[in-house]
């Protein structure tokens, strides 16, 4: 449990000015505020959050769509070795690390350009980086890496309006690994899927990662997809983590309070836990993220909240078994332990 | 391993549309619309028109017949009856014309007298004349077998002119200046809109707020001041790329506005932003993502914006600050047409304007059928 | 194929049957013969996948497909009159006169995204109280009063002051409320529910099914609620019908249909939805393959390219017609459903 994490997360945080009007002064609204996360090897790293929690957010700033505004992002090399700075990217190394963390994105008819057939959206990372050589070396790249996501090599002449949702999103998903990355930011990649193809997609993403060794950042709100999917899940409240924990413990005894919520308000597909579920009901609404409140983000609408969450904020503090959480009450639980 | 490879679900490999390019989609689209298809055709044909004037017209523009000032339209007709014999005859011919006094006012005016044929002939050969001032020609596509004979389909002015050379010759300058004024406008249009939609930012607030500006001026009156301003010593053919420039300096407005909004918009898409992350560079992105997805939309929008500066120079010749004589366009003819007593005695002279109908209309087809095809929330 | 079954239903007279309703776009069917009925006070949730026809048969009953699509065949009795006698929409004029007295008071309906459903320049307090007076004949006054009290019931904290504000200035969970309160205006007997809670998210979701759950309870209203996830169902649905490529397949009263499913399709939905609770799976149970589209629906029954259970000969040959089990509460559309039924 305590290997060396291929990529890691120092208090990064992201923020972006609002402009209400064009003359007035822009706001700061910090979307991501104070990450600190170590993502193992060959893990499958799940991130929840409701929306505007910033998880899409940090999930862009690890790929390089913008630089956070502060902290650090920090990349394992290939060969082993120190972790590499990889905060700050120019083009260069930006296109060198495109190699190594890539991207399946959520909606499966804007991720995929129109104009191009599958082959050329498919190629087009082993032509940027300039691998695969001739048009008959990189047709036979192509055609492999599409069998590989279950569809049929044929495909590569056709555009992306002759696929399904289901289809594309394998499209999508060839575009990411045929350069054969370490890790794969999914964001929200089944969330525009039926429930059928859903199924279908996650079990896809399983076995490629299991035959290619890859470390996936599984960016996403359904928390039962969540719980069979990932080996251990990180989830956020306003742009900060409030829980970290293996998905089986996490979902067996959440340690946040806000965990418990999310937890509580989620469907069974089982008519009898009806009245037997204990819901949690929130009061208010997720604060304006222009406006945070003092202290805990959380103490607002936390169910448990005390006086220290209304003026300190808690840190992400391990509990020494794998688990760590920002509350204050699992502060207190742990200098008891 | 992962599931078998399937089988393809929404259509079948036989299947023209799943490997159809973006451009074929937009062409079926575009074939659906039955008045933008038809008008097409036209707007091809105007332009065939306007390649082809010397060839196509009767008559030089500028030949003067003194004889016949403002005779009427000749009817046209294939066969023709003796009326001294009766017998019919395959002779194609215009009537010719009767002078006919007025005994009160003492004025002569045309009219067509069916008994005075003017043979017409196809190809008939005529002074040496030049295609685009290169080609050497001799004959023309029709007109009178003897070139001394009138021949005036609609009609002649003050001078004796035709009116239909006059009117094809002036196709030629009335549509390039809307397509060199476009093809102006749109370069104009899609580096300033291009650039302030992809950069975005104080670029993007000061683009916006300069075009904000431009359209807020009257355009006339800014036409026709900028117009007057041009030298009068400055030769017709320099007059007529001064006023092509100055007419696409309001016209890039749309156009940037147009690509700005889709470079706005296609810059958040995933697409997009997959090609940024793999370390493209940015000008390959917008050549290969960007660009592609526009293009229908700016050759649509390129297109309705023809005829706003047909209309613009015919407006601005027609008060006389356009384009000036001897250059023929349909503005300078309808100048003619601009008193009361042309008016009464030769409505003919309104001719031209019918061509201007015609054009702005199938352009404004051509340019709405184009947008719908254009447009992927269709289908 | 009419339904024998519902004169043996133990719940009392419905307030809307469906019969043999067909819905066609163009040359496409998206509604191929479903029938189905709600009672009073009762939750009938229709579920199936994108493209299965759930939101279309909402929008028929409320006669809301036309222009775009037209209702071909089919009955849709509505009982929520004065008269005996049941009226069949389907025979009415999708804009006249009947049908739109009859939104509002008797129907009303509540969409996915709740800023396109609502008016961007009216306030909510206008768009809340001018049904009231057009159905109710309220005065400006006493409108008002109930809008205030319709927004504190769908749990909108300070109703008063939330009259004068605009749908862009609520967040997405109050605009969801302040729709229900607006589909609640005139005291709808029938609640049509087209994917409510999708776009929001899991705690506001909670909230709104429950008040969802409450209204019902406390009002007496039939719903009818659209959605594709099985967990709000199990949450709050009386009644189940799985809708698939047009048809229903399936129907039976919740936690029947939970307990023990028959169809395939539904038998494999159900396993393909991951739980919070059990054994973490190693693999999800996926159906294989890809919904048909319209345009070229297989031959026999429409899932059996997909379902393992499919038996050749059969299945890909003949159309299974809908049967009801003994205790009449059940229908399935299967060759196959004796064979591996308990």
């Amino acid at each position: 449990m305590t290997a060396e994490p291929i990529l890691a997360l120092r208090e990064v945080t992201m923020t972006f000015p609002v402009r209400r009007g064009w003359l007035s002064r822009p706001a700061v609204l910090r979307a991501v505020a104070g990450v600190t996360l170590d993502v193992r090897p060959g893990e499958v790293l799940g991130i929840v959050g409701e929306s505007g929690c910033g998880k899409t957010t940090l999930g862009r700033c690890i790929v390089g769509v913008h630089p956070p505004t502060s902290g650090r992002i920090l990349l394992r090399p290939r060969d082993g070795g120190p972790l590499r700075d990889i905060t700050r990217r120019d083009r260069a190394l930006q296109a060198e690390l495109a190699r190594d963390i890539r991207m399946i994105f959520q909606d499966p008819f804007g991720s995929l350009n129109p104009r191009l057939t599958v082959f050329d959206i498919v190629a087009e990372p082993l032509r940027v980086h300039g691998e695969g050589g001739d048009r008959a070396a990189l047709e036979d790249r192509v055609a492999a890496m599409l069998e590989k996501v279950g569809l049929r090599p044929d495909a590569m002449r056709r555009y992306p309006h002759a696929f399904s949702g289901g289809q594309r999103q394998r499209i999508g998903i060839a575009r990411a690994l045929i350069l054969g990355p370490r890790i794969v930011v999914a964001d929200e990649a089944v969330s525009a899927l039926d429930v059928s193809v859903r199924a279908q997609i996650l079990n896809l993403l399983q076995d490629l990662r299991e035959e290619m060794g890859l470390t996936i950042l599984f960016i996403g709100h359904d928390l039962g997809v969540v719980r069979a999917f990932c080996d251990r899940v990180a989830v956020m409240y306003c742009g900060e983590l409030v829980e970290v924990a293996p998905a089986e413990e996490l979902f067996r005894a959440p340690a946040h309070p806000y965990t418990e919520v999310l937890l509580s308000a989620v469907p069974e597909p089982d008519p009898r836990l009806r009245g037997q579920k204990r819901r949690i009901v929130l009061q208010g609404e997720v604060p304006d993220p222009l406006a945070r409140p003092s202290g805990c983000v959380f103490h607002p609408r936390c169910p448990a909240a005390f006086d220290r969450c209304r003026n300190e904020a808690p840190e992400l503090t391990s509990r020494g078994d794998g688990r760590a959480a920002a509350c204050w009450r699992h502060e207190v639980v742990r200098s008891a332990a | 391993m992962s599931a078998a490879p399937l089988a393809p679900p929404v259509s079948s490999m036989a299947d023209p549309l799943a490997t159809a390019s973006g451009w074929r989609l937009f062409w079926l689209r575009f074939r659906r619309h039955r008045v933008a298809f038809v008008s097409l055709w036209i707007v091809v044909a105007l332009y065939g028109v306007a390649a082809f004037a010397e060839f196509l017209a009767p008559h030089p523009p500028d030949r003067t017949m003194g004889r016949y000032t403002y005779a009427p339209p000749q009817p046209f007709g294939l066969f023709w009856t003796d009326p001294t014999t009766g017998e019919t005859a395959f002779r194609p011919h215009v009537d010719g014309y009767r002078v006919e006094i007025d005994p009160v006012a003492l004025r002569r005016s045309f009219v067509p007298d069916a008994t005075r044929p003017v043979d017409v002939c196809l190809f008939p050969r005529v002074e040496p004349y030049r295609l685009w001032g290169v080609v050497p020609l001799e004959h023309r596509l029709f007109g009178p077998c003897d070139p001394n004979d009138p021949f005036f389909l609609f009609g002649a002015d003050r001078l004796g002119r035709d009116v239909l050379s006059r009117t094809i010759h002036g196709t030629r300058i009335s549509l390039s200046v809307g397509l060199i004024g476009v093809a102006l406008s749109l370069l104009l249009g899609i580096a300033i809109g291009g650039a302030a939609g992809y950069v975005g930012g104080a670029l993007d607030a000061a683009v916006q707020r300069v075009s904000e500006v431009l359209r807020s001026l009257p355009t006339i009156p800014l036409w026709l001041g900028l117009a007057a301003a041009l030298p009068r010593e400055w030769d017709p053919l320099t007059i007529y790329f001064a006023i092509t420039v100055l007419l696409s300096l309001i016209g890039w407005i749309e156009l940037a506005r147009v690509v700005r909004g889709r470079f706005l918009a296609l810059r958040g898409e995933d697409f997009v932003l997959a090609a940024r992350i793999e370390g493209m560079h940015p000008v390959r992105v917008v050549m290969r993502h960007m660009v592609p997805q526009v293009t229908s939309h700016v050759i649509a929008t390129a297109t309705l914006a023809i005829p706003a500066m047909i209309l613009a120079e015919t407006a601005l010749s027609f008060l006389g600050l356009g384009l000036q004589p001897p250059l023929v366009s349909w503005g300078v003819l309808l100048q003619e047409a601009q008193n009361i007593r042309s008016v009464a005695a030769a409505p003919w002279l309104f001719l031209p304007g019918g061509a201007v109908v015609l054009a702005v209309l199938c352009l404004n087809f051509l340019g709405d059928g184009l947008r719908d095809a254009a447009d992927p929330y269709d289908v | 194929m009419m339904s024998e079954h519902t004169g043996r239903d133990p719940v009392p007279q419905p307030l809307l049957r469906v019969e043999g309703l067909r819905v066609a776009f163009g040359p496409y069917e998206a509604v191929r013969g479903v029938d189905f009925s709600i009672a009073p006070g009762r939750v009938l949730c229709l579920v199936g996948e994108s493209g299965c026809g759930k939101s279309v048969t909402a929008r028929a009953v409320m006669r809301l497909v036309e222009p775009a699509g037209r209702v071909t065949a089919g009955r849709i009795l509505w009982h929520g009159g004065e008269s005996a006698e049941a009226m069949d929409l389907a025979a009415l004029d999708s804009r006249g006169r009947d049908m739109r007295a009859l939104r509002g008071p008797g129907m009303a309906m509540i969409f996915q995204e709740p800023m396109s459903a609502l008016s961007p320049v009216h306030t909510i307090g206008e768009q809340l109280t001018e049904p009231m007076r057009l159905h109710l004949g309220l005065s400006r006054k006493a409108a008002e009063e109930r809008a205030v009290d319709l927004l504190a019931r769908v749990g909108i904290p300070n109703p008063r002051a939330r009259l004068s504000a605009y749908a862009f200035q609520l967040s997405g969970g109050m605009r969801q409320r302040a729709m229900i309160a607006i589909a609640l205006a005139c005291s709808p007997k029938l609640l049509i529910a087209d994917e409510p809670t999708t776009a929001l998210d899991v705690t506001t979701q909670a909230q709104v099914l429950d008040l969802l759950a409450e209204l019902v309870r406390e009002l007496g209203m039939a719903m009818l609620f659209i959605t594709h996830d099985l967990g709000v169902v199990a949450q709050l649905g009386d009644e189940v019908a799985v809708m698939y490529l047009g048809r229903i397949v399936e129907r039976a009263p919740v936690f029947d249909l939970f307990d023990r499913p028959h169809h395939p399709y539904t038998q494999a939905l159900l396993r393909s939805v991951p739980s919070l609770r059990g054994p973490r799976p190693r693999r999800l149970a996926a159906i294989e393959g890809l919904v048909p589209s319209l345009a070229a629906l297989p031959p026999g029954c429409v899932f059996h390219p997909r379902c393992e259970r499919a038996a050749a000969g059969l299945c890909d040959r003949d159309d299974p017609a809908e049967t009801a089990t003994a205790d009449g509460l059940r229908t399935v559309r299967c060759h196959r459903v004796e064979a591996f039924a308990s």
